[in-house]
């Protein structure tokens, strides 16, 4: 069986697979780009909706940064739209006592349901993609009732709905985060428990405190989103965040992420996905397709990507 | 056709086989008799596998005829092979998850309890019971699942399965080095009643002593070429380790001083340490000392590595470092100096889908940040240093480990504690599957290590082993320590068996 799993590559020759599997993302994003601009007859990358490109991409990349510490852990996180939509909504009520307190709350928020996902997941040992949809129903339901339809903030806050904001923000987060995952101990750690939890373990890798972490970044970025998905709107509503999980897991999968963790696990995953995905939606949007189509296509694109990404290699290994 | 001598069952002629640019065979010639048990070794990576998997119909050779009682024989894949009469068990873990024994057994053939499209479950069980106890395996129970099972359990299963298909060729590929004392005999007895029978094996196994007792003749593979084929008659154990290293062992395998040598100190110390298996244990390890611990595989002693180190924690009793510092847990245990090596190195040592640098430089990450930060190029220069150390054989550091062979992985593993500087080393059968060349580096590394004042617990099957590298040695049986023995007393394996049973 050793042999039978040896690396692919052979120096010298051109190995097209091994280069697709790794220029994975940029080559969707190139057909993405190419696609859409052609059906939309050149008004995806118009000047005006460039920005609203980069709208959807705020909230998909901040999203998708946030779940890349858990992938590489080789967990899931479908409650990443339940945290958003809560931390609005908690956001929105605090209004109520003062404006200052929306941003602390929201993102506190956001930070407190990812550190009990990561406890119940660590501690309690229930597979992440349980605990979270739990979690995801949980959340969903507090929403709903705590908002009980609408709640509205002043006017007032729209200010921070403001475009040089968040791309110095995106920007800070994206540099920060990729310093995390790729040049500290804590984002090598991430992948080694991916690769092998006990490995990691007798290696003497704290990997409790390592996937809560995980978890509680996740939870940090959902409540962000959260914070400009209210600005942006000025109410928080049952709707807030919805589908959310879907369009972060699509994007760092259309990004080339594994789902099994590792070492394979590259950080660009995010960053490009949402890219490809922010155009997506948005050209989906531009052709006039409606709502219902697009999550079809969501639905389909899931699918695809899965099917074609998957890395076959990882599933060879006799465990 | 060419005609073949009477006596021969299987043969192969001129087998070549390539991966990319390495020849794993070149013209291998091969011949197994009637009712006989021939012992196939070479180092790793000398294409015993191969050669084995080939014939099984794991895989195909490019070029060359095999022959099956005089005529050809080309198998189209296992299943193929097995309708032959070939069967082959593996190195690695082939029954199937989740599902009973009785089921692993019968796979594939469960049309044989089948009536009207039901199966009938309780007749397949019974049927799969009286196999198991007639390989004298009686106390699996054919109902249970096979997760429920042990590892070597599990082997014995498989070997039931190849065994009702009445082979006749069994191909036996390293699956000692999985069994413990019990499991080994299970094995050799049912060999030779196989060999009563008429049926023939081939037999490959690390272990040299073991190849010489059972197997009537011996094929010494090296890089893929066939060096020697020797009679019983000729075995020599010298002559067998030339020929698969294929230059002179040098003079010694194991330290050759004859006296213990170790400081005061006690750097770690189990203190009445109880558990589910341990009972009361309390080992002192010294600077510079080796300590042996031996006993039968199901005797604690795997599980006192794993307290020592923090990855267990006992139900009463502690684990003391030099300065009566507790060790709570693993993590606190490597930033004390702690090193720990698995015996079940693919799962526990090491991630395989890494690279060796990463593999290498994980415990050492705190060590190499820098305000928080860790370079690329000081991590490569960690790992390159210790993988220079440890001679590891690969095209760089970024090879990823799977593509590794054993021995190289268990260096890499070494490294990795090596890089980190762990004071104390504890080795739970560093040795096990690995062949003799890396073991005796692996030797020649521990003495060294010693020399270095580096505290070392040296958990091994292997008796040879302990009598050869431990100043101290520690018996233990059923969970308490049953025996204590110094180097200096002149050790035999038969005084420590003593206390091992």
């Amino acid at each position: 069986m050793n042999k039978t799993i040896v690396n692919n590559s052979r120096p010298g020759k051109f190995d097209f697979k091994a280069f697709s599997m790794n220029y994975f993302s940029f080559i969707g994003l190139v057909i993405v780009l190419v696609v859409f601009e052609l059906l939309t007859g050149g008004k995806l990358l118009g000047q005006r909706n460039l920005m609203n490109i980069f709208n959807n991409f705020f909230s998909i990349g901040l999203g998708s940064m946030g779940v890349v510490f858990l992938m590489s852990l080789g967990e899931l996180d479908m409650s990443v739209g339940a945290i958003v939509g809560l931390s609005a909504a908690f956001g929105a009520l605090s209004a109520r006592t003062g404006t200052s307190f929306i941003f602390p709350v929201a993102v506190g928020t956001g930070l407190f349901v990812g550190l009990l996902n990561g406890i119940i997941i660590s501690k309690l040992k229930v597979p992440s993609f349980i605990a979270t949809l739990a979690m995801s129903f949980v959340g969903r339901g507090m929403t709903t009732f705590l908002l009980n339809g609408s709640v509205g903030i002043p006017v007032s806050m729209r200010t921070f709905d403001n475009n040089v904001l968040k791309i110095a923000l995106f920007i800070t987060v994206t540099a920060a985060f990729y310093i995390l995952f790729d040049y500290t101990a804590y984002g090598k750690r991430c992948r080694s428990i991916g690769a092998s939890a006990e490995a990691a373990r007798q290696s003497g890798v704290k990997v409790d405190r390592t996937k809560i972490a995980a978890f509680a970044i996740s939870g940090f970025m959902c409540g962000l989103v959260g914070f400009f998905s209210l600005v942006r709107t000025c109410t928080a509503s049952a709707k807030t965040g919805s589908a959310f999980e879907f369009d972060v897991l699509l994007a760092v999968l259309f990004g080339g992420m594994s789902l099994s963790g590792g070492w394979t696990v590259k950080f660009r995953a995010a960053v490009v996905g949402s890219i490809s995905m922010a155009i997506v939606y948005n050209g989906m949007s531009l052709m006039g397709i409606n709502g219902l189509t697009q999550q079809i296509v969501q639905g389909i694109l899931l699918i695809i990507i899965v099917a074609v990404s998957f890395d076959r290699r990882n599933s060879l290994v006799i465990k | 056709m060419q005609t073949m001598s009477k006596d021969s069952l299987f043969k192969a002629e001129k087998i070549n086989k390539s991966f990319g640019l390495t020849h794993a065979l070149v013209d291998v010639d091969l011949a197994v008799g009637c009712g006989e048990i021939m012992g196939l070794i070479g180092e790793n990576g000398s294409g015993k596998s191969t050669i084995s998997s080939i014939a099984a119909g794991i895989q195909k050779p490019d070029s060359g005829v095999m022959y099956l009682d005089g005529t050809e024989y080309r198998p189209g894949g296992t299943i193929d092979a097995i309708n032959h009469g070939v069967s082959m068990i593996v190195q690695e873990q082939g029954t199937i998850g989740l599902i009973t024994v009785a089921a692993n057994i019968f796979v594939g053939k469960e049309d044989l309890f089948t009536k009207a499209g039901v199966l009938h479950a309780g007749k397949m069980n019974r049927a799969a019971q009286e196999i198991l106890d007639s390989i004298g395996a009686g106390h699996i129970h054919a109902k249970s699942m096979i997760d429920d099972l042990t590892f070597e359990d599990r082997k014995l299963v498989e070997l039931a399965r190849a065994l009702y298909s009445k082979p006749r060729l069994l191909i036996v590929d390293e699956t000692t080095t999985a069994l413990t004392v019990k499991g080994r005999e299970i094995l050799y007895s049912l060999m030779t009643k196989m060999k009563e029978a008429g049926s023939s094996m081939m037999f490959i196994s690390h272990d040299i002593d073991e190849v010489m007792r059972i197997c009537d003749s011996l094929t010494v593979l090296r890089d893929g070429v066939l060096t020697a084929t020797l009679k019983k008659e000729d075995f020599n154990i010298e002559t067998i380790k030339q020929l698969m290293i294929g230059r002179e062992m040098s003079g010694h395998y194991y330290r050759e001083d004859e006296k213990s040598s170790f400081g005061e100190e006690v750097v770690l110390e189990a203190r009445d340490v109880s558990n589910e298996i341990l009972k009361n244990v309390s080992v002192k390890l010294h600077k510079g000392e080796i300590l042996g611990v031996g006993g039968l595989s199901d005797c604690g002693m795997h599980d006192l590595g794993k307290v020592l180190f923090g990855l267990i924690a006992p139900d009463s009793g502690s684990v003391l470092l030099s300065d009566q510092v507790r060790v709570t847990d693993a993590a606190m245990a490597v930033d004390q100096g702690i090193g720990y090596v698995s015996k079940n190195r693919d799962r526990e040592s090491m991630m395989t889908v890494c690279s060796i640098k990463d593999n290498i430089c994980l415990p050492s990450l705190k060590d190499l940040q820098k305000i928080g930060l860790i370079g690329r190029k000081k991590e490569a220069e960690l790992a390159q240093k210790w993988s220079d150390v440890l001679t590891v054989k690969a095209g760089s550091i970024k090879t990823f480990c799977n593509a590794l062979s054993g021995g190289n992985k268990q260096k890499v593993v070494l490294a990795k504690w090596l890089g980190k500087g762990s004071e104390i080393l504890i080795l739970d059968c560093p040795t096990r599957g690995i062949d003799i060349g890396t073991k005796a580096a692996i030797y020649m590394l521990i003495e060294n290590l010693k020399k270095d004042g580096k505290s070392i617990v040296l958990i091994s099957e292997e008796l040879s082993e302990l009598i050869g590298m431990s100043d101290r040695i520690i018996v233990m049986k059923d969970g308490g320590i049953s025996g204590e023995y110094d180097r200096s007393e002149g050790l035999t394996e038969a005084k420590l068996i003593q206390n091992m049973i």
